[in-house]
């Protein structure tokens, strides 16, 4: 199911709300109710378009496309700092790659997106190796995809697949393990292309 | 029961064809997850080849760019951490299958080895000359070449493998439509048969049940007429018994009369009587006849005849009637022998001369005999009418008449020529008829030749002269009959002829008899129908046992019913029928008694 991302305002309450009503591995149909309500909500509400600061770091991705917030040229880059104004989120997960639980943090993924201002749900990731994988089939608002700068307590890094990974929380549904979500768990991220 | 087999064989067929369906699905399902299958193998070959090849690239550009700048920025760093990482983190789950081969262990042992060997070159300020960058992109193209290699041989393997399984998919689906089709053929071939089968079973049915119940009512005609005609003849059995009480008794009294009438004129009278009361026991004759036919008691005597004989008293007894009649019966004697039964034979001629004297109002009735080698045939030839074709079989049926020429009715009853068919049926000797077209009819006998050397001696007739003779002086006869006008004629003819007698209407009405005038009977002449339903036989027996002595005994009967003659012929007494002829009654006793005047 696709997810069409609306205009939030950057209201940290409003996005608390919206992030705890969904970061519940409760999969009860209300809740999901309680995120849409809150983000009509919000739409309601909306005041000014937001922006978005430059980076002043390593640019560590870029949004690229539709979006509505870009700040440098038509693209939203992002560096750690601003990784850091987005709320942190993180998750204990087996994966289909590691032996064991691990543990991953980062933001989310639509976090990410509403920064840019992300303005479809037709989204690419492309990978540093010239990867690219179609997160457009990936419920974003249902599962709190992650993208993820650190596992086990250590920054990613090239070489450990980082520095920026899609993640799906495994753990949760069975249906991470078929080949759409295996492919989509792009590492080595370094750009999004919405269209 | 069928529709057992039936359901059995739909339900095995309809089984057949979900396990067919399922095979297929399952096949199917296989073919689809191999197809899917290989994604991840798949990522990972392109990947690999892809990363090997950027490392290389890249190396190549900063060689490049670095003639001019040497601080060019070493971007093949990147590509060196990508191929780090592809090499050195975990993923058998993402190499899939591939992680099995040989292949992809050895080419990803000697990737590690490779990379580790040329990590000193990727700190920030090594120095790379331009063979470390010559043997770099010559080793990372030809780990990539291997890649790709190993990727082509998987590659072909599945689509081998998935082409095979297609294959395999098509001929199964072939071979499905296949069953399908002949398993509907063969329903539509066993569902045609069983329903012919069925047809025909029931049309079966229906022609049997009809066959049965036409046989069913043939059968019952048969009896019913079966039925019909043994009524008929007990009827006329019971009838017949009735009417020879009085005959007998009449028989014997114009038989004793005839001494006691002086006149010429009354004796004539008394003749035309007696003549009246012998036709009539003719008629009753006939029916009795019929009636031991039937019963089957009659016995067969073949001897050898001498058919003069036989002719000459056939002449003797049909003469008058012939005379009165105003007809010729012309008799020609022949010498000839034949081997049958001289009472039966005699009862075949006397019916066939009778029926000719009745049908023939002018001419004559001839009787001869002729012989070949081994056959005599002996012809009654009359002047009559004639009998139609169509009516030539019918004649022998009984209480069949011709119409005669002037309309009348004969006397009799029709049974004469059935007798003579049943008697030549029962002797064995042909017997046919022929008629010309201008009238007169013949009928032929053909009986065997007999040897004139075994003929019997001719029993003596005697005449109506010689009954007179006959005297039984000193003979006591005890006479046993329930009817009072029998027992009186026979007292009174017996009387005439010297005989004593004594009368009893029942066995102990005998005993007493005897008790009381103190004699024993020298001859016993017993009805069989006496009073209280004893019969003739047993009052003897009782006789006997009262004077403990086998008195001689017969028995007279004028009972016609095949049963009844049969219980009597069983008994073992001689047998004489009612009315008796006096002469056959005076035959028997001197037979019984051994006296004779």
């Amino acid at each position: 199911m696709r997810t069409s991302l609306l205009h939030v305002s950057s209201d940290f309450s409003c996005t608390a709300l919206c992030e705890r009503a969904a970061s519940s591995t409760n999969r009860c149909g209300a809740r999901h109710f309680v995120a849409i309500a809150t983000m009509f909500l919000l739409i309601a509400s909306s005041s000014a378009a937001q922006t978005l600061s430059p980076p002043t770091g390593n640019v560590l991705l870029v949004v690229r496309g539709a979006i509505d917030t870009p700040n440098v040229g038509d693209e939203a880059h992002f560096d750690d700092v601003l990784f850091a104004t987005l709320p942190q989120h993180g998750f204990e997960t087996r994966t289909p790659w590691d032996d064991g639980t691990q543990r991953f943090e980062g933001v989310l993924l639509k976090d990410v997106l509403a920064a840019a201002g992300a303005r479809s749900a037709l989204i690419d990731a492309i990978g540093k190796d010239d990867y690219r994988a179609s997160l457009s089939d990936i419920d974003l608002e249902r599962y709190a995809v992650l993208l993820a700068f650190r596992q086990n307590g250590s920054d990613l890094t090239l070489r450990t697949l980082g520095p920026l990974r899609i993640m799906f929380p495994f753990d949760d549904a069975p249906e991470f393990y078929s080949q759409s979500y295996m492919a989509a768990a792009v590492w080595q991220l370094v750009a999004m292309e919405i269209k | 029961m069928e529709r057992l087999y039936i359901a059995i064989s739909s339900v095995a067929a309809l089984i057949c064809a979900a396990l067919v369906f399922y095979l297929m699905f399952q096949i199917n399902n296989t073919r689809l997850t191999l197809e899917a299958d290989g994604v991840t193998e798949f990522n990972f070959i392109q990947q690999s080849d892809h990363n090997f090849d950027s490392f290389a690239i890249e190396l190549m550009k900063w060689q490049q760019r670095a003639l001019i700048d040497p601080d060019t920025p070493r971007d093949f760093t990147t590509r060196y951490d990508i191929l780090w990482s592809m090499l050195f983190m975990p993923r058998a789950q993402w190499t899939g299958s591939l992680s099995e081969l040989p292949e992809t262990r050895e080419m990803i042992a000697t990737s590690r080895e490779f990379i580790i060997d040329i990590e000193p070159l990727m700190k920030p300020n090594a120095r790379i000359g331009a063979s470390d960058i010559e043997y770099m992109v010559k080793t990372a193209k030809e780990l990539g070449t291997s890649v790709y290699q190993i990727g082509l041989g998987l590659y072909q393997a599945k689509s081998a493998l998935r082409d095979d399984i297609s294959e395999r998919m098509d001929r199964l689906t072939g071979a499905f439509w296949f069953f399908g089709a002949s398993l509907v053929v063969a329903g539509i071939t066993l569902f045609s048969s069983l329903t012919s089968a069925y047809r025909r079973v029931s049309s079966l049915l229906r022609e049997s049940s009809t066959a049965q119940r036409q046989l069913a009512s043939a059968l019952e005609e048969v009896t019913d007429g079966d039925i019909e005609r043994r009524k008929q003849n007990r009827f006329i059995a019971t009838a017949s018994h009735d009417l020879r009480q009085p005959l007998h008794a009449l028989g014997l009294n114009l038989a004793t009369l005839r001494r006691h009438v002086p006149s010429t004129l009354g004796r004539r009278i008394l003749d035309n009587a007696s003549r009246s009361t012998e036709a009539l026991n003719q008629l009753l004759s006939s029916v009795l006849d019929v009636s031991r036919l039937d019963a089957a008691i009659i016995e067969v005597k073949r001897s050898d005849l001498s058919l003069d004989e036989i002719f000459e008293q056939l002449r003797r007894t049909f003469t008058p009637e012939a005379n009165e009649r105003g007809l010729a019966l012309d008799v020609s004697l022949s010498n000839l022998v034949v081997h049958c039964d001289r009472v039966l034979l005699e009862r075949i001629l006397a019916n066939l001369v009778s029926n000719a004297l009745h049908y023939t109002r002018q001419g004559s009735v001839s009787l001869a005999a002729t012989a070949d080698e081994q056959e005599v045939v002996i012809s009654v030839k009359d002047t009559g009418p004639g009998i139609p074709e169509r009516e030539r079989a019918a004649i022998f049926d009984e209480y069949y008449q011709m119409e005669t020429p002037d309309g009348t009715r004969t006397a009799g009853l029709g049974l004469g020529l059935s007798i003579v068919h049943r008697l030549s049926q029962l002797l064995d000797v042909g017997l046919s008829v022929d008629s010309n077209s201008d009238g007169g009819t013949r009928f032929d006998l053909r009986l065997a030749r007999g040897s004139s050397s075994m003929l019997e001696l001719p029993v003596v007739q005697p005449s109506a002269g010689c009954r007179d003779a006959i005297r039984f002086d000193g003979l006591t006869a005890l006479v046993i009959d329930d009817d009072r006008d029998v027992r009186e004629g026979m007292h009174l003819l017996l009387e005439e002829h010297s005989c004593r007698v004594m009368t009893a209407e029942s066995a102990s009405e005998a005993r007493a008899a005897i008790v009381a005038e103190e004699t024993i009977p020298d001859l016993i002449i017993a009805d069989y129908r006496l009073r209280d339903d004893q019969t003739g036989a047993a009052a003897i027996v009782e006789v006997r046992e009262e004077v403990n002595e086998d008195i001689p005994a017969l028995i007279v009967t004028g009972d016609t019913s095949p049963t009844r003659l049969r219980e009597a012929s069983a008994s073992g007494f001689r047998l004489l029928n009612k009315p008796v002829v006096p002469d056959e009654l005076f035959a028997a006793i001197s037979e019984l008694t051994g006296r004779r005047t």
